[in-house]
């Protein structure tokens, strides 16, 4: 017997997507994760343009994680031209990363995910039942905005960062004021990481590996080697010798593999990789809460974008209570051609940049890899184990309803791999 | 409680602007200078989504008044009063990246932060030119922001809520 399945619009994930699941003799013959969104050529923009247009241009690819694409591109345009950036500048870089961080994790937590495993169709339907979860993830989301407002000028597409640093530091009675403010917002931040840990989440534990930045003494943002589950710790300039991307022809967002196989990047990689680093509140929270890192449940989603919605309050609280303004937000800088690497940890996951610069500050070659297109390998794998768990034998709608949960623990943003689902079933 | 809140809501570009022109005007304006901001305030929200409950969380104001620009086929700079039933059948866009605003209105609601006394007045404007992208002030805009400026002056004076100091 065949059977087919499609969703022809993902809902609640960012972009247009869809996918097509053919089942037969009850066992999946096809799966495919169909990314249509019109590829939107950023690379080719970028090429002529001086360097602090690309921090400004970049910043348009993502309208949740602009901050990220800032990120990669600075530091690794300063990566080309052998700039080192000041310990004001580090700090700050990692309090204007909590801010995104703490915004894009809330959105998701409270109005894409929590949804699901409460049984509700919709974020206005579970709001009717948990107002004062929803009230809570807001309060959190504004001290998100409120950080990425203080070095960038503007919530939306921030123009404050630029290559060696920012454009303008904030005065430290806006510091003091937000500081106030972050500390106010402790409790809820505690709040929803229980919340979250004591949610009824599925168990879809299966081996795969995961992939994030590593860092000796600190849970990651710019800084790091590309650390694997499966034992690689490479610099961003070593990327290309073990990830692998290739076009596929159902999709216009590139599949990334490494060496061959699909990996996870994301809060759970992350936190997986990293929660040696985690101060001691979250840790005892987890372990109150039984939950056991690493996890290879990819349900555990939630739980690990809570405790960096936590981690994040901490880190910028304890960064910003040291502010002291400084006698330049940024380095000068002295275009140098050459090639320059970076990765660093956008909401979604690893985000890798490479430029190729010439003598004046203009780029010849750029080239991104957004989390999204890294993650939809993984995604088609996970489909296929879960769905097979799942049953194939159920009903189109529930089949339907799965997949779209699946695919939504994984927050893709498909307009940055280039959008999302319309589910196509075929059984046979 | 503050009597009332302004929320000029838009973006920086072409026509999505009026929102935020008239509450920069309205800030500007000395028949209502002496009210800000302990009986009003006023706020410019870029492409607020869900941030525009950030506004609301604390419940401190009686009435809430929303500009926004529209586009309903009527005269450029028509003022339509838009109800909390028009405001339901609009399609709701939730995604992670971005937030309509009749979503973020009704999701107040829902989270009984919408006060009670609420205005959203649309306000309708042309198709955006191709080489009005950027930051202007058009004769025809300014006449346009002038006309809400009082029409909304007008609302918020007979409202009786506002004390002269």
């Amino acid at each position: 017997m065949k059977k087919s399945i499609k969703i022809p619009i993902l809902a609640r994930v960012e972009g247009e997507g869809a996918l097509e699941l053919e089942i037969k003799n009850n066992k999946i013959d096809k799966l495919n994760l169909k990314i249509y969104e019109p590829p939107r050529l950023f690379e080719k923009f970028l090429e002529g343009r001086e360097y602090n247009d690309v921090i400004d241009i970049v910043a348009r690819i993502c309208g949740i994680c602009p901050v990220a694409y800032q990120m990669s591109a600075a530091h690794a345009i300063e990566d080309c031209f052998e700039l080192k950036t000041s310990p004001w500048i580090r700090a700050m870089r990692r309090v204007f990363y909590c801010g995104e961080w703490i915004e894009s994790h809330c959105i998701h937590i409270h109005f894409l995910a929590a949804p699901d495993f409460l049984g509700f169709n919709t974020a206005p339907e579970m709001a009717k039942k948990f107002p004062e979860e929803v009230r809570r993830g807001i309060r959190l989301q504004t001290l998100g905005h409120e950080l990425i407002n203080l070095f960038g000028g503007r919530p939306v597409h921030p123009i404050g960062a630029c290559v060696g640093g920012f454009y303008h530091a904030p005065k430290p009675e806006q510091v003091t004021n937000l500081i106030n403010k972050l500390k106010n917002g402790l409790e809820d931040a505690e709040n929803l990481l229980n919340w979250t840990a004591s949610l009824a989440l599925p168990d879809s534990s299966h081996d795969f590996i995961y992939v994030a930045l590593q860092h000796s003494d600190e849970y990651p943002f710019n800084e790091g080697n590309i650390t694997t589950s499966s034992g690689l710790s490479i610099t961003a300039a070593e990327y290309k010798d073990h990830f692998q991307e290739k076009q596929v022809a159902y999709s216009t967002a590139l599949h990334s593999s490494l060496d061959g196989k699909d990996y996870l990047v994301g809060p759970l990689a992350r936190l997986n990789l990293n929660h040696q680093h985690l101060p001691e509140p979250i840790k005892k929270i987890l372990a109150e809460n039984k939950i056991k890192i690493p996890s290879q449940n990819m349900f555990h989603s939630i739980i690990a974008r809570a405790v960096e919605v936590y981690y994040s309050l901490l880190e910028a609280i304890s960064l910003l209570e040291d502010y002291q303004y400084p006698d330049a937000a940024s380095m000068k800088v002295k275009p140098k051609a050459g090639v320059g690497y970076a990765a660093t940890e956008a909401p979604r996951g690893l985000l890798w940049q490479h430029y190729a610069m010439d003598n004046k500050g203009l780029v010849k070659i750029a080239d991104i890899i957004p989390p999204t297109s890294q993650n939809q390998f993984r995604m088609e794998s996970d489909l296929k184990i879960a769905l097979t768990k799942f049953g194939l034998d159920k009903e189109d709608d529930l089949l339907r309803n799965h997949c779209e949960q699946i695919i939504r623990n994984y927050d893709p943003c498909i307009s940055c791999s280039t959008h999302f689902l319309d589910l196509r079933v075929k059984r046979s | 409680m503050k009597p009332t809140l302004i929320l000029g809501v838009g973006s920086p570009y072409g026509e999505d602007q009026i929102g935020m022109l008239v509450a920069a005007s309205l800030l500007k304006d000395s028949r209502i200078k002496s009210f800000i901001p302990k009986q009003l305030e006023i706020f410019s929200c870029d492409r607020p989504g869900l941030n525009l409950l950030s506004y609301l969380q604390d419940k401190q104001y009686e009435r809430l008044i929303i500009i926004d620009a529209i586009q309903s086929n009527n005269t450029p700079g028509t003022i339509q009063l838009i109800n909390k039933a028009e405001l339901a059948s609009f399609q709701e866009t939730i995604s992670s990246h971005g937030v309509d605003l009749g979503s973020a209105i009704n999701m107040a609601e829902t989270l009984q932060l919408l006060p009670k006394d609420f205005l959203l007045l649309g306000i309708e404007m042309s198709p955006m030119a191709q080489d009005d992208y950027f930051l202007d002030t058009s004769s025809e805009k300014i006449s346009i922001v002038n006309k809400v400026v009082d029409y909304i002056i007008t609302i918020i004076k007979n409202n009786n809520k506002l004390v002269e100091n």
